[in-house]
């Protein structure tokens, strides 16, 4: 039997397969190398780079909950300079387009770092990150606030030439709206969803169990909220999404497929098991073998509601 | 360090709600050292979801290969309780050898570990790894201590050539009356020390730092933290240093034994 095409285009930049690595559970890539063969993924989102290099929140950042896990990390990393000094020569040696993931607290810090990055071809996309819960200034203001987006979504568009993704907050009652603003203000694909904010409290201590006291939740609990969010956001942008929230394994990839995501991004799953990636690319290439199917976009948005 | 599944050869009860577990690993353990630890998978459903994090108690040898790892472990949640009901021949995906080691420099000739309640595992290990040293030591004296005797897990592990072994339990009921500190605070008013490794609560862990401090003896510790990946991924297990304002360090990768002359308490 044939091997199925699984490359799919996220908006001007081609994936060998739809398979990324969401930002935040995957370091800068090298700390998965004896894991798995990081030739074989579709793209490498890195974790969120800020101007300066960032600390992150005090201890304890993560808890487990039920099907999930909060964490509270606050958006620690190794700042922009060193990224590019340290982490994309290791990167620029990979097949798979390297995404840069993005946050600032103002407007102009989100379009100074689409600036310091354009220079460097083997960054192939930016990914605005507009929607962390964790960081007190910007993140989730952006996320939230329809305008914010559009001036943060214009302005790194104005900087860059690099294909652009936009992450969307779930933490929002119209997801649909905020497509639409982050799609009309030059995005090239949209990516959704990050953490759901949470908590979670230590009764016998009378504390909560996160320093941050509330935090992003993701993992296998999220994924129906995710789904219905991606749903949403097929139906009101023409531009390609990207799904992420709770994939753990090829069906969970498949069905953001049929629903009408053109890629996804694995997260969490990445903590459970480093290998999870590759047995996503091999679980969706041996289903679509088995149901006949010579091609990984036939399955984009054939969900049946009717 | 690798992904492997594992074969659980045998889980028994090492003291009342404390198991010793021994897996079978086809590989990746020949060079593991006393401090470092794996992540282990209770189970394949949604919850619980996280690897837990064990420290090596010790390695399976066949000859010269190495051919498997014992861990051991208190039941206090979900993911422990799991792995208390794993029988021999289950399958476990473990991740490992994680993280750094104790570091017990060739000049060192009085050697005093402390291992408080479920923190004895890389002390056993650093123990045993030490009675294959060349030269050996002229004192090395293992502090094991515990809430009650029930916390008292493998200390016949610690029946050494050339070891002596000092138990405290907090309420008297096995060894000294008191806290372990205070018999190590003894042993050393009565004879100097090179280096103290440690591992248990963090009190205990603070309580052995300060002690070590006060004496300008070097001090290692093997700390615990809620980690997701083990693996530098998450960011989870920050910590920090006393030395270093500008960044945490992660348990996972620069630790789990850290100077604790350096961490900040």
């Amino acid at each position: 039997m044939t091997i199925p095409d699984m490359t799919v285009d996220i908006g001007g930049l081609k994936l060998q397969n739809p398979v990324m690595t969401a930002s935040g559970t995957f370091g800068y890539a090298r700390e998965f190398e004896h894991y798995i063969d990081l030739n074989r993924l579709g793209g490498i989102i890195v974790k969120g780079l800020s101007l300066e290099p960032s600390k992150g929140n005090l201890p304890p950042r993560i808890v487990e909950t039920d099907c999930g896990m909060l964490n509270a990390i606050g958006l620690e990393n190794v700042g922009i300079d060193a990224f590019i000094q340290d982490k994309l020569p290791f990167l620029k040696t990979l097949c798979p387009p390297t995404i840069a993931n993005i946050y600032g607290k103002t407007v102009e810090e989100y379009a100074m770092l689409a600036e310091r990055m354009e220079p460097f071809d083997a960054v192939k996309g930016l990914e605005v990150n507009i929607s962390c819960p964790n960081v007190k200034e910007g993140g989730v203001a952006f996320g939230s606030d329809p305008k914010l987006a559009r001036d943060v979504v214009k302005a790194v568009r104005e900087k860059t030439t690099k294909h652009l993704m936009v992450k969307l907050s779930p933490n929002v009652t119209d997801i649909a709206l905020m497509a639409r603003v982050a799609a009309d203000a030059g995005a090239d694909a949209l990516s959704l969803i990050n953490t759901i904010t949470g908590m979670a409290v230590d009764l016998s201590t009378r504390r909560p169990k996160l320093a941050n006291v509330t935090g992003g939740l993701s993992g296998p609990a999220i994924k129906p909220v995710a789904l219905r969010m991606v749903w949403q956001a097929v139906q009101a942008v023409k531009i390609p999404i990207v799904g992420v929230g709770g994939i753990m394994n090829a069906t969970d990839a498949l069905e953001f497929m049929m629903v009408g995501a053109t890629a996804i991004q694995v997260g969490t799953a990445n903590f459970v098991n480093p290998g999870s990636t590759m047995a996503i690319i091999d679980g969706m290439q041996a289903w679509l073998q088995k149901e006949g199917l010579n091609d990984v976009k036939q399955l984009i948005g054939t969900l049946v509601t009717n | 360090m690798i992904a492997q599944d594992t074969i659980v050869l045998w889980n028994q009860p090492a003291a009342p709600g404390y198991y010793r577990m021994g897996l079978a690993c086809a590989t990746g353990f020949d060079t593991a050292r006393p401090g470092q630890f794996v992540m282990v998978r209770t189970g394949t459903e949604a919850t619980p979801l996280l690897r837990r994090p064990f420290s090596l108690l010790g390695l399976i040898r066949e000859g010269d290969r190495v051919t498997g790892i014992e861990i051991l472990f208190k039941v206090v949640g979900k993911g422990t309780q799991r792995l208390s009901r794993c029988r021999e021949g289950d399958r476990l995906s473990v991740i490992g050898p994680l993280g750094n080691a104790f570091l017990v420099p060739e000049t060192c000739r009085q050697l005093i570990l402390v291992a408080g309640g479920v923190g004895v595992p890389p002390i056993r290990f650093l123990a045993q790894s030490m009675l294959e040293r060349e030269g050996g030591f002229s004192r090395c004296v293992v502090f094991v201590g515990g809430r009650t005797k029930d916390d008292l897990v493998c200390i016949t592990e610690f029946d050494l050539p050339g070891f002596l072994l000092d138990v405290s339990t907090d309420d008297g009921s096995q060894g000294n009356q008191g806290m372990v500190t205070r018999s190590l605070e003894k042993a050393l008013d009565a004879g100097p020390a090179d280096l103290i490794c440690a591992c248990g609560p963090s009190g205990m862990l603070k309580a052995v730092s300060v002690i070590a401090l006060e004496r300008g003896i070097p001090c290692q510790v093997s700390i615990e933290a809620m980690m997701a990946c083990g693996m530098g991924a998450c960011l989870g297990c920050a910590v920090k240093l006393q030395d270093d304002e500008t960044r945490y360090r992660h348990v996972c990768v620069d630790g789990p034994v850290f100077d604790a002359h350096r961490l900040a308490w």
